[in-house]
C-alpha cells in the first residue's frame, strides 16, 4: 500500500496540508513539527495558534513553519475549521488534522492519506480502537466514546470505532463542506454522521496514541457534562434536517 | 388599594418608557431592539390607564384572576425576548468566529509578504 501511495502521489501531485491546532503548546509544538517534517517532507504544514498566551506562535515562526494566529481563543473546532478554510482557499487536495500536543504519531499520516489518494474514501479517521494497542481513556469518557461510536455505526450502517479521534484526513470535496459548516466546540460523532449522510465515504485506519508530551488536557469537568448533551442534540437535529430535506427533495 | 396599584403601574410604565428612550438616545440600544421593550412599556401603560376596562375585557374571556393572567402575559413576553436574544447571540457568535478566522488568515498572509504583522502577544481567551 505504501508503494502505491508514493506512485500515485507523485503521479497526481496531490497538495497535502497538515493542520496542527495548538493552544499553549510551547513545550510540545517544536517536537511535533520536527516529526511531521521528517515523516512527510512533501506536505505543507500550518499551525493554527488558537489565541495562545505563551510562546507557541513565535516558536512555530522560528521553525519556519506557517502559523495562523487567531486573536482570541475560539475552541478546537473553530481553530481546525480555520485550517480547513485556509486549505480550501489555497487549493489543497487533502487536509490532515493532527494535534499539537504530541499525542499523534506523524509516521502514521501516510496511512490516513493513502485511502484518499487511492480514491477509496473521502474521510479517513485514525482509530485508536481498531487493532493496535488499546488506548486507555478514563472510564466515563470511554463509555461515552463507545456509546457515540455505536450510535454513529447504527445511523451510518458501517462499523465506526472511534468518533473522537482528532487525527484524520479529508479530501477537497469534504474540505469545501467543512470550511462552511463545522462544529465550534467538540467536533465528534455528529460531524461524522453529518458527513456520512451527505454521502461521503468514511474509512477508519488503526493508529496509536501517545501520552501528551507536556501540559494538561483542555477537557474540564463542565465540558464532560456538557459533551453528551450537546452531541445527542446535535445528532438529533442532523437526523431531523436530513429527514426534512429528504422529504422536500422527494416531493 | 386598586387606586394605588393603578398609580404604581402607570408610574413604573412611564419610567420604563423614558428609560428605554434614553438608552436609544445615548446609542446604548438599537432602535430595532428597543421595539420589544417600548411595546411592552406602552402596553403596560395602557393597562395602568384603563385598569378597569382591562379587567372587564379579560373577564369576558373567562379569566377570574386578572393579576395572575397579567403575570402569565409578562412571563410569556420575557420568554419570547430571551429566546430572541439567544438566537441573536448564536448568530453573532458564528459571525465573530468567522471574523476571527478571517483576521487570523489575513494576518498570516501579511506576515508572508513581509508586511510586518506579527501574532498578537496579548491574545486573550473568550
Amino acid at each position: 500500500m505504501e508503494e502505491k501511495f508514493t506512485a500515485i502521489e507523485l503521479a497526481m501531485e496531490s497538495k497535502v496540508l497538515i493542520i496542527v491546532p495548538a493552544y499553549n503548546e510551547e513545550n510540545n509544538i517544536c517536537h511535533v513539527l520536527t516529526d511531521v517534517r521528517r515523516e512527510v517532507p512533501s506536505a505543507d504544514v500550518v499551525v493554527i495558534d488558537d489565541g495562545s498566551v505563551d510562546e507557541t506562535a513565535n516558536i512555530v515562526i522560528r521553525q519556519g513553519v506557517k502559523v495562523i494566529s487567531l486573536p482570541v481563543n475560539v475552541g478546537i473546532g473553530g481553530a481546525v475549521q480555520t485550517g480547513f478554510k485556509y486549505a480550501f482557499e489555497r487549493g489543497y487536495d487533502i487536509a490532515v488534522q493532527m494535534d499539537g500536543d504530541g499525542q499523534h504519531d506523524a509516521s502514521e499520516i501516510k496511512k490516513l492519506i493513502v485511502p484518499i489518494i487511492n480514491q477509496e474514501a473521502d474521510v479517513v479517521k485514525g482509530s485508536r480502537y481498531l487493532g493496535g494497542p488499546e488506548y486507555n481513556a478514563p472510564l466515563m469518557r470511554r463509555v461515552g466514546m463507545i456509546l457515540f461510536a455505536k450510535i454513529a455505526s447504527l445511523i451510518l450502517g458501517q462499523r465506526i470505532t472511534d468518533t473522537t479521534s482528532g487525527f484524520w484526513a479529508v479530501n477537497r470535496k469534504v474540505l469545501k463542506v467543512l470550511s462552511r459548516d463545522y462544529p465550534t466546540d467538540f467536533p465528534d460523532a455528529d460531524n461524522l454522521i453529518y458527513l456520512g449522510l451527505l454521502g461521503f465515504r468514511i474509512y477508519e485506519v488503526p493508529v496509536h496514541m501517545r501520552e501528551r508530551l507536556s501540559g494538561t488536557s483542555t477537557i474540564t469537568f463542565f465540558k464532560s457534562l456538557y459533551y453528551p448533551f450537546k452531541l445527542l442534540l446535535s445528532i438529533f437535529t442532523i437526523l431531523l434536517h436530513n429527514f426534512i430535506e429528504g422529504r422536500r427533495i422527494n416531493k | 388599594m386598586k387606586g394605588i396599584s393603578q398609580i404604581v403601574v402607570i408610574v413604573v410604565s412611564i419610567f420604563a418608557i423614558l428609560f428605554i428612550v434614553e438608552l436609544v438616545r445615548r446609542k446604548k440600544m438599537k432602535e430595532k431592539h428597543s421595539l420589544f421593550w417600548l411595546s411592552a412599556g406602552m402596553l403596560s401603560l395602557g393597562v395602568g390607564i384603563f385598569f378597569n376596562t382591562y379587567g372587564d375585557i379579560i373577564r369576558t374571556f373567562g379569566v377570574t384572576e386578572p393579576g395572575i393572567f397579567t403575570l402569565f402575559l409578562g412571563f410569556s413576553f420575557l420568554f419570547i425576548v430571551t429566546l430572541y436574544q439567544a438566537v441573536q447571540i448564536s448568530k453573532q457568535s458564528e459571525d465573530v468566529k468567522a471574523l476571527i478566522q478571517r483576521v487570523g488568515i489575513l494576518q498570516s498572509e501579511l506576515l508572508e509578504i513581509g508586511a510586518g504583522a506579527t501574532p498578537r502577544e496579548d491574545a486573550t481567551q473568550v
